[in-house]
């Protein structure tokens, strides 16, 4: 990606090409999405909204919010990472019949209990 | 049958730019919504295959109804049905408003500072509408970036807000083509335009960035480096099919 060349030049109009829109990297090679993107999937599991709760997370002892983990959906399934080690917090897996749900780098969730 | 399921009903839908539309949705016992959750859409085909999506809500605490604003992809495989060919009166399979944590609440006492890229703007304004009906005095600032004027959601009444709310003001960035009579041209946002266009670190503004992936993450990096602490931003970044639009 090339810097701010301070041109009015327009370029193309394929939306695709919008991030080219700001002056900076790309970064990170596989986009991810933040913990809001796997609220939907996780309210209809675990029939409470967990996106604002706290989790620790097993490999590196995070404790964070999990809507500041990081959601990779461009799979057949859900991936949530650790934002501080990158380490898998969890997976889910829908099927037209069943969910699959491994939390099992999860060491514990806080959530707060309906007021 | 599954009560996380509901069905709403398209009550209205109104043209937002040239490539996109706000739909209006009636949901039985909605009971609102906070500002800033998300919506997922379910399509079901004649075949039996599905699609889901999950689209920002425009609107706050509006009982039963809620507002989506949606911008067709070019092959998307949802957004061109609900863009173009969806009718009022017809049917859609919703699940939520759903994420308690990109949101704002009225109690929140913090200034705060939104900042968009194109069609991010869509859950801020939902912030920038509960703001404007609550009591909440603190300032809002916004910060959007666009590619053309054409393409900004919510036009007038933005301009509005901006001119006439004592507690909003709002700042337009344009990378493409600028309004006419506007004092510079057209250039992609730097750091040094952003910080100069957004409430200062030391007022502990909470800030909320939605847009492309790479829009959230450089803009995000920009605000560390300049010293707004990590933990005051959240985030929504759209991307893949899996992003909330």
């Amino acid at each position: 990606m090339t810097g701010n060349n301070g041109s009015a030049s327009p370029g193309p109009e394929d939306p695709r090409l919008e991030d080219q829109d700001i002056a900076g990297t790309a970064g990170n090679p596989i986009p991810h999405l933040d913990g809001n993107a796997a609220a939907g999937p996780l309210w209809e599991v675990f029939r409470i909204d967990i996106i604002a709760a706290i989790g620790r997370c097993k490999n590196c002892g995070a404790v964070r919010v999990f809507g500041e983990a990081a959601v990779y959906a461009d799979a057949p399934g859900i991936v949530v990472r650790c934002s501080s080690c990158e380490g898998v917090l969890l997976r889910l897996v829908e099927t037209p019949t069943k969910f699959w749900l491994d939390v099992s780098g999860l060491s514990y969730l806080q959530i707060d209990r309906e007021r | 049958m599954s009560t996380l399921w509901r069905v709403a009903e398209v009550v209205s839908g109104v043209p937002e730019t040239e490539s996109s539309r706000t739909i209006g949705l009636r949901v039985d016992g909605l009971n609102g919504n906070l500002a800033g959750q998300h919506i997922d859409i379910r399509l079901t085909a004649d075949d039996g295959y599905t699609a889901v999506r999950s689209y920002s809500v425009a609107t706050a605490g509006m009982d039963e109804i809620l507002e989506i604003t949606v911008d067709e992809l070019p092959d998307g495989e949802v957004s061109p049905y609900l863009v173009k060919d969806l009718l009022v009166g017809d049917q859609l399979e919703i699940r939520g408003p759903v994420g308690g944590w990109f949101v704002w609440r009225p109690t929140d006492p913090n200034p705060v500072q939104l900042i968009a890229g194109g069609s991010g703007i869509v859950p801020l304004m939902s912030m920038i509408r509960a703001h404007e009906a609550s009591e909440n005095s603190s300032p809002f600032r916004l910060l959007y970036s666009l590619k053309s004027p054409e393409t900004g959601f919510y036009r007038e009444e933005l301009l509005t807000l901006g001119q006439e709310s004592p507690k909003l003001s709002v700042d337009y960035f344009y990378t493409r083509k600028v309004p006419e009579g506007w004092p510079t041209t057209p250039k992609r946002l730097t750091a040094e335009t952003l910080l100069a266009s957004i409430l200062p670190a030391d007022t502990a503004p909470d800030i909320f960035i939605c847009g492309q992936t790479v829009f959230v993450e450089t803009v995000t990096e920009w605000l560390v480096e300049a010293g707004y602490p990590a933990a005051s931003i959240k985030t929504e970044r759209f991307g893949g099919t899996g992003g909330i639009r």
